[in-house]
């Protein structure tokens, strides 16, 4: 009753957003273009993003501005969103969101730290200023640990920030705090998944679960193949969540002794199917793999998603991945890979 | 009905004008400005002219006396706008130096403070490492000694130390939890000495932070912490003196600060003002901007009486306009309410009817056949005035109003339906009781629901003429072609129920019937036959006939549904009735028992309440359902962009 309520009319707008996104002949009309211009002419001229490039029309087009430009759409679809949805599932979704605030901090931290480029910096950082009371131009005005600090003041990051700053000065070394970031943000959205409906709860779990198992996967094949690290340290670095790979499949994932063994571990189980290819691949770009996978899930959601959440949540996921997979061509052509070449990259083509 | 007309206007005066304009367009505050860049892609202008940028010498000064304020704990706004004569004399320099020194005195304080309190800190944490050692048991003196076992002392976090446990268990290391707080769990950990490589990579990899055991833990910890607990009450006192002085300092300069920061704040805002919105050339100045059309005048006189060589002009903006200025919605005062509503949809684009009085009308009719009960109602407006008025704090103003005249709404029919609390039988109706009534009231909201669409249909028609959009005036579903179709339906379907038989032979009922549907199946050739397009049909013809055909099948669906939608107005009239019914029944049964009275009069209260939460609610709902589907889709368009006149802040 209360879904009924509380969804029927943000969904009506969703279904309408999703109804817009680029279709498999977009794709393939792009994927059959070979310059940057004519990939911001298309997208201009045939599709949705009609609006959101009124303004770059004309001009000498920018790889990183178009990138920009296809984020500042996204942030746009999301406000609707928040604009339509309180209660558990929008302070779930706003959690949800803060994924890109951390990729944002994350990079904030790079360049800020570590390569000091501003300039880079103020074209690129998009998200940390959405509800955050966060002026982007005071984080351009960085300058070290203590302004960082002093910036992210009254927000989720600052104990994560406070609590690493000495060691940070101590050793320089950025990967515990960024670690413990996402640990932090997976943490959180279970407290705020915790409070969802059953339902919501259910296709979140799916969803997010899955995105937590391939995670963990990817981490363990990943350390296997290119480092040495004990069985340990490993799961230490997993996300302390198991969804349809239990917590035991993982211990024994993580005790390998080489990283194709994993692959024979995991047939038979349901994400088998992940991987037949990979195994056949070898292809170093395994992430892919997980994104298709999850992204078939997604559009599965949108399609039972009625009065609940997984409406919204596969339009974000095929949404996030439309613009991953844009950027992935653009990408492509500008270090002038082949049409071909660029497909295998592409999220939305399977295996 | 239409959204305000809008005018844009260019005013060019001399530069020493300049700030006293802007004063007066924030004093009107019905003035929203465009930035000088947007101005600028419109092309429009002579090569002198160039975006005016004054320096900004306030914004330190500002932020100085900010700071103090925030020091003196000083709530500071800035309310009226200062005369300009007095901000004219103001002497910068002498108001920048007196600043400077009241804050070198400030911070001197503040400075103090932070010492203070670092050495709070310090002091805090060492009581706290102290009492975790005695928390327990063994000799640490005695650990430090150990040859062959390497100590580790350190702290992590709670989630961290749930995986290192988890996770150790094969390894030759041993945790041993000290302490437990709500973030951290403070722990040693032992291991061989030619482990302890091994132990540190483990540990690393939960990100742990190494401490070192406190050096005089072993003297006698009661002593430690004696002297600390003595140093911390001297702080104490320390932060009262500290906290003397900051009032002393507000109770002295806090007035003139405040006077100063006015005057600043001010010519602060005008700068930002100036560098965002003006053009200038040598001596004069240019501004551009949008107004209602029905705030004009008034401006205009006062600019003109004040100001004489200023040049203001403006043009109306046409609806077909490419170029679409900001909505202003201008309604009658107790239609406003429900503007809210509509602003939940989207705002109207500009030339777009305005659809805030056909919502607060047919809701409060909606509602109120839906909700007719006169105590109840009557209980809505109560709540909805106590609201407005803010005795209730809840939600806001606005949702006050619209609660209360829904109540009314509700009362009225209520007094038609003869209902009071749900008690049919107190008050007479006044035109028919639903239940004995039924297939008339659920004829007569369908009737409702088809006058609704109907005038849903033609301000399409309106405005779709007025944004000059042929194709959904002419050719569309909700356009004259759909109306023409629609009304021919129903003009059958009652002579076909009413008298027995069609206005015409069934042959010339069905091409009357025909004709439209072709033309909506045609609309866009036809469209562009009309607009003289060197291309009649859309390029991939045989998919736009294919997706047409299925348009004009959910048409007809959708024709049907939406009339019978209504019903549901009838339904829930009757549910509100059935709703009672219940509750009565349940009170008739309790009152053969002992305290019979009591239990059924607190059922019937009861149950009112419910009924009032539930169904007011979900009556709500629905009346909004109907409002946005069936009639704000067929001509709401919804784009507008929201009006934000310049403001001080």
């Amino acid at each position: 009753m209360l879904g009924i309520v509380q969804y029927s009319g943000i969904n009506a707008r969703v279904k309408a957003l999703l109804g817009k996104t680029l279709e498999e002949e977009d794709y393939r009309n792009l994927l059959a273009l070979d310059s940057v211009q004519d990939i911001f002419d298309y997208l201009y001229e045939n599709t949705y993003y009609h609006q959101s490039l009124a303004d770059l029309a004309g001009k000498e087009m920018h790889r990183r501005e178009l990138e920009r430009t296809l984020k500042k759409k996204f942030i746009d679809d999301y406000e609707i969103i928040f604009h339509y949805l309180s209660g558990p599932a929008g302070k779930f979704l706003r959690g949800l969101f803060d994924k890109f605030k951390i990729d944002d901090l994350k990079m904030l931290l790079r360049t800020i730290l570590i390569e000091h480029d501003l300039d880079y910096l103020k074209e690129n950082l998009l998200y940390l200023g959405v509800h955050n009371g966060i002026n982007i131009d005071e984080l351009t005005a960085i300058r070290d640990y203590s302004d960082l600090l002093s910036a992210f003041k009254n927000t989720i990051f600052h104990d994560t920030l406070e609590r690493f700053e000495d060691r940070y000065q101590d050793n320089k070394n950025l990967f515990p705090v960024e670690m413990t970031l996402d640990f932090q943000y997976f943490l959180r959205l279970k407290k705020l998944a915790d409070k969802l409906n059953k339902k919501d709860f259910q296709i979140v779990k799916d969803l997010l679960g899955t995105q937590v198992d391939l995670l963990n996967i990817n981490w363990v094949y990943r350390i296997k193949r290119f480092y040495d690290l004990s069985s340990e340290e490993i799961l230490n670095y997993t996300l302390p969540f198991h969804y349809r790979l239990k917590e035991e499949d993982l211990r024994s994932l993580a005790r390998v002794d080489d990283a194709d063994e994993i692959f024979d571990l995991l047939s038979g189980t349901t994400y088998d199917k992940v991987f037949t290819a990979l195994k056949r691949d070898r292809s170093i770009v395994f992430e892919k793999y997980f994104l298709s996978y999850l992204l078939k899930k997604a559009r599965r959601w949108v399609v039972k998603g009625n009065f609940n959440i997984g409406t919204i949540m596969g339009f974000l996921f095929i949404k996030e991945y439309e613009i991953r997979d844009i950027i992935t061509i653009v990408e492509g052509v500008r270090y002038s890979l082949s049409a071909d070449e660029i497909h295998d990259y592409i999220i939305r083509y399977w295996i | 009905m239409t959204v305000a007309r809008m005018k844009k206007f260019q005013i060019v005066g001399h530069k020493k004008g300049l700030d006293q304009i802007s004063g007066r367009i924030i004093d009107s505050e019905s003035i929203q400005l465009i930035d000088y860049s947007e101005f600028v892609k419109s092309g429009q202008l002579p090569d002198e002219i160039e975006s005016l940028q004054r320096e900004n010498p306030f914004s330190d000064l500002l932020k100085k006396l900010e700071d103090i304020f925030c020091d003196l704990d000083i709530d500071c706004k800035l309310e009226k706008i200062p005369e300009i004569k007095d901000v004219k004399e103001l002497n910068l320099q002498d108001i920048e130096d007196e600043t400077g020194e009241i804050k070198a005195k400030v911070e001197r304080i503040v400075d103090f403070r932070e010492r203070v309190k670092e050495e709070e800190e310090r002091i805090k944490n060492l009581i706290h490492h102290i009492k975790l050692m005695k928390n327990m048991d063994i000799d640490l003196d005695e650990l430090k000694k150990f040859d062959h076992i390497s100590l580790i002392f350190g702290r992590v976090e709670n989630d961290s130390y749930e995986r290192l446990i988890k996770n150790v268990t094969d390894w030759p290391v041993v945790i041993l939890e000290v302490h437990q707080e709500e973030k951290n769990v403070w722990f040693f950990s032992f291991t061989k000495k030619e482990n302890e490589e091994m132990a540190f990579k483990l540990l690393n990899s939960v990100y742990f932070e190494k401490l070192e055991l406190p050096g005089r833990v072993r003297g006698q910890p009661a002593e430690i912490l004696q002297r600390a607990y003595h140093r911390l009450e001297r702080i104490e006192i320390g932060y009262d003196e500290i906290d003397l002085y900051l009032r002393k300092y507000r109770h002295l300069y806090g007035e003139k600060l405040i006077r100063y920061y006015q005057k600043i704040k001010f010519l602060h805002r005008m700068r930002e003002l100036n560098n965002r919105f003006y053009g200038e050339s040598l001596h004069l100045f240019v501004l551009n901007g949008w107004i209602p059309l029905y705030k004009e005048e008034e401006f205009v006189k006062k600019i003109e009486n004040e100001f004489e060589d200023v040049i203001y002009t403006s043009r109306e903006v046409e609806f077909k306009e490419e170029e679409k200025p900001p909505i202003v919605l201008q309604n009658k005062r107790f239609i406003s309410p429900f503007e809210n509503l509509v602003k939940l949809y989207g705002l109207p684009g500009y030339g777009e009817i305005d659809p805030s009085p056909l919502l607060a009308f047919s809701y409060l009719l909606m509602f109120g056949m839906m909700f007719g009960d006169v105590g109840q109602g009557l209980v809505f407006s109560l709540v909805g005035y106590l609201i407005s008025r803010r005795y209730i704090k809840l939600l806001n103003r606005e949702a006050g109003l619209l609660l209360g005249s829904l109540g009314l709404s509700s009362a009225f029919f209520g007094l038609l339906y003869g209902s009071v609390f749900g008690m049919e039988d107190i008050l007479p109706a006044l035109w028919m009781r639903p239940m004995d009534n039924i297939t008339r009231l659920l004829g007569l909201t369908i009737g409702v629901g088809i006058v609704l669409m109907l005038i849903a249909m033609i301000l399409n028609i309106i405005n779709s003429f007025r944004l000059g959009d042929l194709e959904s005036g002419l050719f569309s579903r909700n356009g004259l072609s759909g109306l023409i179709f629609y009304i021919i339906m129903l003009v059958s379907v009652y002579y076909l129920l009413v008298k027995g038989s069609l206005l015409f032979n069934v042959w010339v009922t069905g091409v009357l019937l025909l004709i439209p549907l072709v033309v909506i199946y045609l609309k866009t050739p036809l469209t562009n036959l009309l607009k003289n397009k060197q291309q009649i049909w859309p390029e991939d013809t045989g998919n736009y006939l294919l997706e047409e055909a299925f348009e004009i099948l959910d048409t007809l669906i959708s024709f049907l549904s939406n009339t019978v939608s209504f019903v549901r107005i009838g339904a829930f009239a009757l549910n509100h009735i059935g709703l009672f019914m219940a509750v009565f029944i349940l009170a008739r049964m309790m009152r053969g028992q002992a305290g019979g009275l009591l239990w059924s009069s607190l059922i019937i209260i009861g149950g009112n309440i419910i009924i009032m939460a539930l169904e007011g609610l979900v009556v709500g709902i629905q009346v909004l359902r109907l409002e946005y589907f069936e009639i704000f889709g067929k001509f709401f368009r919804g784009k507008g962009e929201e009006f934000k006149p310049v403001k001080i802040d």
